[in-house]
């Protein structure tokens, strides 16, 4: 990589003033050098640092584009550009950009580690966990690496792995701020691959290190419902209610234990308090009605259900349960509509739930996810789609009716 | 915590023995599998209690797959393999049964549900079979589970349901699992069609007609495991009522005239409270209230939770499994076999569930789960269960992959005992050995206008002021078929103080003043005999 030096005085000043912040002057001075002398890569690199940092993109984008016209060769620059137009979402490009600097230099470990999260961005699962295990392959040394390789190989349900990625960046002892997020997710992927004791493990070193760590509580409290350990799940979230109060969702888990303790006074009075806290939390709505319902409030039931359907007029179990008191109390015809409403979409989720199962039972059978993403269209779900679609393009790149799928999705009849 | 496990220690009278060996059934349930993983493989094992020779006691049937079933004949509470001479051995992949007196002539016969053809095998009235399947037309090829007899006309013999789980090819089966790793594994039922249930009307000359279609029974979303027939509307026919695995169970209600209307969903007990399908497999119905009326109970999948429908005394039902605390305990397995049943004697029922995972490799899905899995016993404490597995003796400590279950007093000492078959496993005859002194009674029903088993009676019964109710069903729990005579636990009442009977042909009876502790005989139009 051949770069034209910047007259050594200049370029000292404007790192000097690139140190000391002051960034429009930085900006100032090398926009001046690069009217004479356009070419020079290394203070064109400096000035799209420069704009990307004071928030001006278009303009790094720009000089990354004019400095590739004499340098095309130039992984960097390539990486670098792909980099912000991802950022931009312009995606098609940034791939290019992005596979471009990683065929000029394959040695270049930022641009798989770039191409990894883009791939990941499109679904792309397992070409997102060759780029990122390139990465980690060229660089071991860095957490957020294998981090990304964990969450790669998470979504694609190779869950052993994932752990192991997880608990390699977790050695590398990175930042606090970064570690502790990635052993939450050590946890729940843990939960997920079905080793509950590993993550009980796990949540209860996070605790022991913070015991009033609020997302821990609340993990290890859903563990606990996982495993049926409902008084140990009980006394977490209490802790939670305790530890932050005005969290929402606290209050939402305790009133949902309670509930399914077969407590609905004690379960009436965390759904009360949530929904002070946030009177449009729809499920702690719902299951404010369940409560009243329990205890015998047909009338108080029948208006938290009622509420529920205007914040959700799809929630299934609240037009089921409502349509059953209506009936109960001689609305026979309310009863029947709210029935057939509740039928439709429970039809629909029954037809998704069993092409999930397929793809769930069969994860390698690209018309599987084909028809998957054909339902998720059918009932709007446009990013699910998406990525069923993309998922399906992936085991089977020739499959042309997937990709018009995409197509239409993306609003374009050609893709 | 503690104190509560304590409490239980000293207060649970449950206690049940395992002595299928020592009392001489030696049979072993074979699913065949192997590296195909047909479905069938994974759901089978039904059998039951039944008297097929006519001598007053229970024996024992057990159901096979890759091998012939079993039938154990009780001779003073030993039993005897007798399926040879019988006439019962058999090739076939079989999977519930029902025994019930369906030509009326006074021997109970028995109808196998089976992966492929069903079987009917009339009783000669001499301790053999021979089978009738295809002069009487109920030998539909079907994935079929549970078998129910009752009479859904009131013409005074007994029709046939037979739950069919699903549309299954086995020349080409569904592939599930992971075939990088090579990893394959029982598919859920989502991956298949459901299947029509057959109904089966008897004309009364030894033939019975397919009227599945007729009947508005024949719904094809279905994927029927368990069944009963009920009384749900009280209106004197039987209703019935079908466990889906993954879809809406149904309930169809007896409009009359071999006529059946779908109401699960506008009467409640089609989903669960949030209105969610659950994957069912075993359905017993029982006044767990004490209110007089039947409510409901089906067993699920692991984390759906068994489910209770309260019955509201207004036509409607209410999932009220979390406050009768039985949601929690379930949550952690899978439940087939159950049944109501008053263990203790201590007049209200309790419950039985058989537990097994589906996938026999569950084990590596989750470290909280398991292929095997501990049976479960909850006793009603005043319409709220407590789960006494723990204290309930040693057989409750071990994991099987439970899958049908039959209650009956086969030892005839007053006290219902347990028949538990298990997938690819020996079976558990328990013996129910509660001693607590309550008193107790068993009702053998012979219906004259009425079918002959008195299938289908409602019996209520009053000692000490307390009032129950039953209903006399053939085949329910999980392909299951169960003692034909009714018991109930009486606590520490010194008579019967009531018995009224209504019988499927409409008569209504009342008794006054019979003795407790005893087997009674009462045939339709008045007459009543103590057995010995």
């Amino acid at each position: 990589m051949a770069l034209f030096r910047l007259a050594q005085s200049e370029l000292s000043e404007a790192k000097r003033l690139q140190s000391e912040g002051d960034y429009p002057r930085a900006i100032a001075l090398l926009e001046d050098y690069l009217r004479e002398k356009p070419d020079n890569a290394e203070g064109g690199a400096l000035l799209a640092w420069l704009y990307v940092q004071t928030g001006k993109q278009e303009r790094a984008i720009s000089t990354y584009r004019s400095l590739l016209s004499g340098h095309p060769d130039d992984a960097d620059l390539h990486n670098s550009l792909g980099a912000l137009l991802f950022k931009k979402r312009e995606l098609g490009e940034a791939k290019q950009e992005i596979e471009t600097a990683v065929s000029l230099d394959p040695s270049l470990t930022i641009a798989h580690y770039n191409l990894g999260l883009l791939r990941f961005e499109q679904g792309e699962l397992s070409a997102a966990a060759r780029s990122f295990e390139r990465a980690v392959e060229l660089d071991p040394t860095k957490s957020q690496y294998h981090f990304s390789l964990a969450r790669a190989y998470r979504a694609s349900y190779e869950l052993g792995k994932a752990a192991s990625s997880f608990r390699a960046g977790i050695v590398l002892s990175p930042p606090q701020d970064i570690a502790r997020p990635a052993r939450l997710e050590l946890a729940l992927t843990l939960k997920h691959d079905g080793l509950f004791a590993d993550s009980e493990t796990e949540l209860r070193d996070l605790l022991a290190a913070d015991a009033a760590d609020g997302e821990a509580l609340f993990q290890l409290g859903r563990l606990y419902l996982a495993m049926n350990r409902y008084p140990e799940a009980e006394g977490v979230f209490r802790r939670l209610t305790e530890v932050s109060p005005s969290y929402p969702a606290a209050h939402f888990m305790l009133g949902f234990v309670s509930y399914r303790e077969g407590a609905p006074e004690k379960a009436l009075a965390s759904f009360r308090k949530l929904l002070e806290l946030s009177s449009d939390h729809t499920e702690g709505r719902y299951y404010l009605g369940m409560s009243l319902l329990k205890l015998g409030d047909r009338r108080g039931a029948r208006e938290a259900f009622e509420e529920t359907l205007r914040n959700d007029p799809e929630h299934v179990s609240a037009i089921y349960n409502l349509a059953l008191l209506l009936a109960r109390e001689g609305a026979r015809e309310d009863s029947q509509k709210k029935l057939e409403r509740f039928r439709e979409l429970e039809e629909r989720r029954e037809r998704l739930a069993a092409l999930e199962e397929r793809v769930r039972w069969d994860p390698a059978n690209a018309n599987f996810y084909f028809d998957l993403g054909q339902e998720y269209s059918r009932q709007k779900r446009t990013k699910e789609a998406l990525q069923a679609f993309q998922r399906a393009l992936e085991i089977q790149p020739d499959l042309a009716a997937a990709e018009v799928a995409i197509a239409n999705l993306l609003g374009s009849r050609d893709p | 915590m503690i104190y509560a496990s304590l409490w239980m220690l000293l207060t649970s009278s449950a206690r049940f023995v395992d002595v299928t060996e020592e009392a001489g059934i030696s049979f072993h349930h074979r699913n065949g599998g192997g590296a195909d993983k047909h479905l069938v493989e994974t759901m089978s094992g039904g059998g039951g209690f039944w008297d097929y020779d006519s001598d007053s006691d229970l024996d024992v049937y057990l159901l096979n797959g890759a091998a012939s079933p079993g039938l154990y004949r009780n001779e003073e509470g030993r039993f005897t393999d007798v399926t040879e001479e019988a006439g019962l051995k058999a090739s076939g992949y079989s999977m519930g049964c029902a025994a019930a007196d369906y030509d009326n002539d006074g021997d109970i016969d028995l109808f196998v549900s089976s992966f492929g053809p069903g079987h009917l095998y009339r009783n000669e009235g001499d301790g053999t079979f021979i089978e009738v399947t295809q002069a009487a037309g109920v030998g539909g090829v079907v994935f079929a589970a549970s078998a129910a007899f009752a009479d859904i006309e009131g013409d005074g013999d007994l029709d046939l349901y037979v739950t069919t789980y699903i549309e299954y090819r086995l020349d080409n089966p569904v592939y599930c699992g992971d075939r990088t790793l090579g990893r394959r594994t029982y598919c859920h039922p989502n991956n298949y069609a459901g299947a029509p249930d057959l109904l089966y009307r008897n004309e009364g000359d030894g033939t019975f007609s397919d009227i599945s279609v007729e009947a508005g029974v024949s719904l094809k979303e279905g994927k029927g495991l368990g069944v009963i027939f009920t009384d749900i509307d009280e209106d004197g026919d039987p209703d019935i009522y079908v466990a889906n695995d993954a879809v809406m169970n149904y309930l169809f209600q007896n409009l009359g005239g071999g006529r059946f209307e779908e109401t699960a969903l506008a009467l409640g007990v089609g989903f669960d409270e949030d209105g969610r399908a659950e994957g069912s497999m075993g359905v017993d119905a029982g006044d767990y209230d004490g209110d007089g009326k039947l409510d409901l109970f089906v067993t699920n999948l692991e984390s759906e939770g068994n489910t209770l429908y309260r019955n509201l005394s207004d036509g409607t039902y209410a999932d009220t499994t979390y406050a009768a605390g039985l949601a929690l305990p379930s949550l952690p397995w899978v439940g087939f076999g159950t049944g109501f049943f008053d263990f203790d004697n201590d007049a209200d029922p309790d419950l039985f569930v058989a537990n097994g995972h589906v996938m026999d490799h569950a084990s590596a899905l989750s470290d909280a789960t398991r292929y095997a899995q501990p049976k479960q016993i909850y006793e009603n404490e005043g319409g709220r269960y407590s789960d006494i597995s723990r204290s309930a003796g040693e057989p409750f400590a071990r994991e099987q992959v439970g899958r049908g279950t039959a209650f009956g007093d086969w030892d005839d000492d007053g006290d219902p005992d347990l028949l538990v078959m298990n997938n690819n496993d020996v079976p558990n005859l328990l013996r129910n050995e509660a001693e607590n002194g309550n008193h107790w009674t068993l009702l053998r029903l012979v219906g004259r206008a009425s079918n002959r088993d008195g299938i289908g009676a409602v019996v209520r019964v009053e000692a000490s002021g307390r009032k129950q109710m039953d209903e006399l069903r053939c085949g329910y729990s999980y392909l299951s078929m169960n003692d034909l005579r009714l018991h109930f636990g009486l606590g520490t009442a010194e008579r019967i103080e009531r018995v009224e009977i209504w019988w499927p042909s409409g008569l209504k009876e009342t008794f006054l003043d019979l003795p407790i502790d005893s087997r009674l005989l009462i045939q339709e139009s008045g007459v009543i005999y103590r057995l010995p």
